[in-house]
């Protein structure tokens, strides 16, 4: 499988006054071109700015400060402003967090999705623009009438659709999407979830999936990477991940889900995620590990580490 | 406990007007009527997707509206003929909970504020006692008072803040806390803590739940009956774990196989359709869900189907 | 630890007014006005009251020693002249910011919290007040009135002075009201007027005060404009008076800048002192919202 986005020790820092917080702590990720890779975490994990940071878009109080964005063999990192552009909604679509609620209220549909192409491909003709978005919409599920509506005669679902119809009508490689069905009712979020799996399979494009609902993840994604306090603790096939957790963190979250007919009693995660401006020294969850090893856990950080053919995890427990 | 039913709506109806020229009529809760019994302390779960009138229903369940039809019975009383002694009984022993934990709490007082407002306007205590009663509550919900007293909310996190609306819910001592979302805004692992909470409470402290949320996987975990809402209207009532595991209304249903199940080998296989359904839509006369249904049948337009007693619960449709 | 909630009523209020005090822009602006004040009423105390009054002095003087910033047409001290302006503009603004903030606040928080019929009637009234030229109409008003007192000069600009709290305190309780721990605080027994009292006020406290900011700024600078055009308090001084004398004179024309100068100067160290509390109390309310 060929790699398509590979993350190398990236950091991403907030600064504020003489404090500094780390929102991602050296990231390494790889996303195989063709696959739906899935980015779990709680809230305030990092995955956000993980996102933001693939394009750029992290503003100040926050910085990149170390690490690469490899996308096709290139560090997005390294390239000024204009052939960034060329990358953002042409190789790299992104779908922010509640980005439905984003549309244009003045503009109908189609003038908004005409923008996007018009400030990509300058001499693009109208009726290709039209043809274009036509077929697309079709293939998301909606109407081509829509295409003359206004944000706010649709139904949330429907604009979800509009925006995803948006992010692939360059026909982008790679597609993040942050929360994408987070607002939306569980119907509806069905549909959207299915959407996205159609997309993958019709059009081979790469997903990564950002969100911190885990069923999502098992219905939709591949493989799977944990977030934590800024760090990945765990990656690895999404099957396997629920299987057979390795992190005590990935564990004890599938454990506290509950699932519709199940009363086996649930367990929470007891304590709080760590202040990012005051880390604790060594493995940032071992204060709330119950299976921490003193002198180890609470001393040494531990380092994303292979474990098995497509595994890795990072925690002192699979020490050899 | 007395035999009567703790609460019982009956024919409850609220429309919203909006607008003073263009009057847009919406019908929140049409013609709603479900009781929770008082035998025991039981979770009623009150399920339904965003416009579905629970919202409503919670705010006329604790006179914050006035139905325009129909009557809410606390004990055997109309809760709207209360005057204002008979009002504060009342308040004492239905409390609520909130969803966001972030804005039920005034910013500018300490978290201590509420509490002892509570404690001396509900009549609890008096002086001396309205701190060792606080202390009380928070110990019951987890909370040690030394890490709580004296905190502004912006110093405490989400899931401490629920706990504390939690708390002070059980300070007048209530028969039914009325619960909306209590846990939509927690991370998956907070909202394990609350809901265990939730059902210790209805042990020890013998305090019944009306548990309002979209969420049917938190409400099979917690629940003991539930009347699912679809569009101000009732389409099923029973108890839970046999709605869930075999549903009768197709709007239940749908409902029920929209749910993620966070287990990567128990994908969806089959595809729903897209629900286009457009925002501004005409009142229907016939069931409300006929656009939608599956199953629909000629009479299904005609008029709404009756809430009919089958089996071991309640369903409005046509089918049975 | 009993009665927390009174302690921590007044806790809340210390609180606010360290937030005040610990913004530099409002601590450094009030002080510098209240430098003003204080200097004038030095001034005041120095120069007797018939340095103010015609013949003290031979007219038009240039500064010198004995007369700081010279003399007037009439012969008046204009240090002692200008002392007295100061302290009557201030005056004259807080009387139009006290009642106009007032009023509109109590009139803005009937018809947010309220609605309905109140809303209704009292919107209209306020954006009636809103949308007229206050100052034509104040003109108008000032015209057909013989002499004006500093108090009179005060009242009338507050007639226009309560339309934009109005607006503005109205969208605050529209917008409290809604809260979450507004409707908690009913459900904990909080009564109406304890939940507006105790639950709402703090929140509207800031922007009450930005307000009052607000309308002190404009009031003064609406008196010095009536002034200037001669509808001012005649037997009193202002800093819009102290500007009429001159203009009238072709002081400018003449080269007499030490007439027309010092309440020019005046002014705009007023209206820049008043500014930097504004731009304090700003920031108080939107922290994110640092321009300086």
């Amino acid at each position: 499988m060929r790699v398509l986005l590979k993350i190398e020790e990236l950091t991403v820092a907030y600064e504020s006054d003489s404090q500094r917080l780390l929102a991602v702590n050296n990231v390494n990720l790889e996303i195989f071109q063709g696959e739906i890779f899935g980015l779990a975490g709680e809230s305030a994990c990092g995955k956000t700015t993980l996102a933001n940071s693939i394009l750029r878009l992290i503003k100040p109080p926050g910085r990149i400060i170390g690490g690469k964005v490899i996308f096709d063999g290139v560090d997005l990192l390294s390239l000024d402003e204009n052939e960034l552009q060329k990358i953002r909604w042409e190789k790299i679509a992104y779908i922010p967090q509640a980005s439905m609620n984003a549309l244009n209220p003045v503009l109908r549909i189609y003038d908004q999705l005409a923008d996007v192409v018009r400030a990509h491909r300058k001499d693009i003709l109208d009726e290709e623009i039209r043809k274009r978005a036509e077929e697309l919409f079709v293939s998301v599920g909606l109407a081509p009438e829509v295409l003359k509506m206004y944000p706010h005669e649709l139904s949330g679902g429907m604009r979800q659709r509009v925006i995803i119809a948006m992010s692939l009508i360059l026909n982008p490689k790679l597609l993040i999407a942050d929360e994408p069905t987070t607002a939306l009712d569980v119907v509806v979020q069905r549909g959207i979830i299915q959407l996205l799996k159609d997309i993958n399979k019709k059009f081979g494009t790469t997903i990564l999936l950002i969100t911190h609902d885990m069923a999502v993840h098992a219905q939709i994604v591949d493989r799977l990477a944990v977030m934590y306090a800024g760090k990945i603790v765990e990656v690895g096939p999404v099957k396997d991940m629920f299987e057979k957790p390795l992190h005590p963190y990935t564990q004890m979250l599938i454990a506290s889900i509950p699932r519709a007919g199940e009363k086996r009693r649930l367990s929470g995660i007891p304590g709080l995620p760590p202040d990012l401006r005051k880390l604790p020294p060594g493995c940032l969850f071992h204060p709330r590990c119950p299976f921490r090893i003193l002198g180890r856990c609470d001393s040494i950080e531990p380092e994303l580490k292979q474990v098995s053919k497509d595994r890795k995890v990072a925690c002192h427990l699979y020490d050899r | 406990m007395s035999n009567l039913n703790l609460l019982e709506l009956k024919n409850v109806s609220k429309t919203f007007v909006s607008g003073f020229l263009f009057k847009k009529k919406v019908v929140a809760v049409d013609n709603v009527s479900f009781s929770i019994p008082g035998e025991k302390p039981v979770i009623f779960v009150l399920a339904g997707e965003s416009g579905s009138g629970k919202s409503t229903i919670a705010r006329i369940i604790l006179r914050f509206i006035k139905p325009d039809k129909g009557e809410v019975l606390y004990r055997g009383r109309n809760i709207l003929t209360f005057n204002s002694k008979e009002l504060l009984l009342y308040r004492r022993e239905v409390q609520a909970v909130f969803q966001d934990p972030y804005s039920a709490l005034n910013p500018v007082y300490p978290v201590d504020h509420i509490l002892s407002l509570t404690a001396r306007r509900m009549e609890v205590a008096q002086g001396k006692e309205i701190e060792e009663v606080i202390d009380e509550a928070l110990i019951s919900v987890g909370l040690r008072p030394e890490e709580i007293r004296g905190k502004y909310p912006y110093q405490l996190s989400g899931g401490q803040r629920q706990r504390i609306l939690l708390a002070r819910a059980l300070i007048p001592r209530p028969r039914l806390i009325v619960a909306d979302e209590p846990v939509s805004m927690l991370d998956a692992s907070l909202r394990a803590e609350i809901l265990n909470l939730m059902l210790d409470l209805k042990a020890e402290h013998r305090v019944s739940f009306l548990y309002i949320t979209h969420d049917l996987s938190t409400a099979s975990y917690v629940g003991d009956y539930i009347a699912v809402l679809y569009k101000g209207s009732l389409a099923e009532v029973g108890p839970i774990d046999d709605v869930v595991s075999n549903p009768y209304h197709p709007y239940t249903q749908l409902l029920m196989s929209s749910i993620p199940i966070p287990d990567p080998s128990k994908r969806w296989q089959e595809k729903i359709a897209a629900p286009e359904i457009s925002v501004a839509r005409e009142p229907v006369s016939g069931c409300k869900f006929y656009d939608r249904c599956p199953l629909r049948k000629e009479e299904c337009r005609r008029a709404p189907p009756p809430l009919k007693k089958v089996g071991n619960r309640h369903v409005a449709c046509y089918l049975y | 630890m009993a009665g927390t909630s009174s302690k921590g009523k007044s806790r809340s209020l210390i609180k606010s007014l360290i937030l005040i005090r610990r913004n530099s822009k409002v601590t450094y602006g009030a002080i510098a006005y209240l430098t003003a004040l204080v200097l004038s009423a030095a001034v005041l105390t120095i120069y007797p009251p018939r340095s103010r009054i015609i013949g003290y002095a031979d007219p038009l003087l240039p500064p010198s020693p004995q007369h700081p910033l010279g003399t007037d047409i009439l012969g008046r001290e204009i240090l002692a002249l200008l002392a007295e302006a100061t302290i009557n503009s201030t005056v004259i603004g807080l009387i139009a910011a006290t009642i106009g903030t007032l009023a509109g606040s109590i009139i803005g928080f009937l018809s947010g919290y309220y609605g309905g019929k109140i809303d209704y009637v009292l919107r209209i009234l306020t954006d009636v007040f809103l949308s007229v030229p206050s100052l034509l109409f104040l003109i108008l008003i000032s015209s057909l009135v013989r002499t004006v007192t500093i108090v009179q000069m005060g009242l009338l600009i507050a007639l226009f002075a309560w339309s934009w709290p109005a607006r503005q305190v109205r969208a605050q309780a529209l917008s409290l009201k809604e809260r979450d721990f507004i409707y908690l605080s009913e459900l904990s027994g909080e009564s109406r007027l304890e939940i507006i009292l105790r639950e709402m006020m703090p929140h509207m406290i800031p922007w009450m005060t930005a307000n009052f900011v607000n309308a002190f700024i404009s009031a003064i600078l609406t008196e010095a404009g009536l002034s200037i055009l001669g509808l001012g308090p005649q037997t009193e001084m202002t800093l819009g008076i102290l500007l009429w004398w001159p203009l009238n004179n072709a002081a400018i024309y003449r080269g007499l800048w030490w007439w027309w100068l010092p309440p020019v100067v005046a002014l705009i160290y007023l209206f820049f002192t008043l500014y930097i509390v504004q731009l304090g109390i700003t920031e108080i309310i939107n922290p994110r919202s640092k321009v300086i």
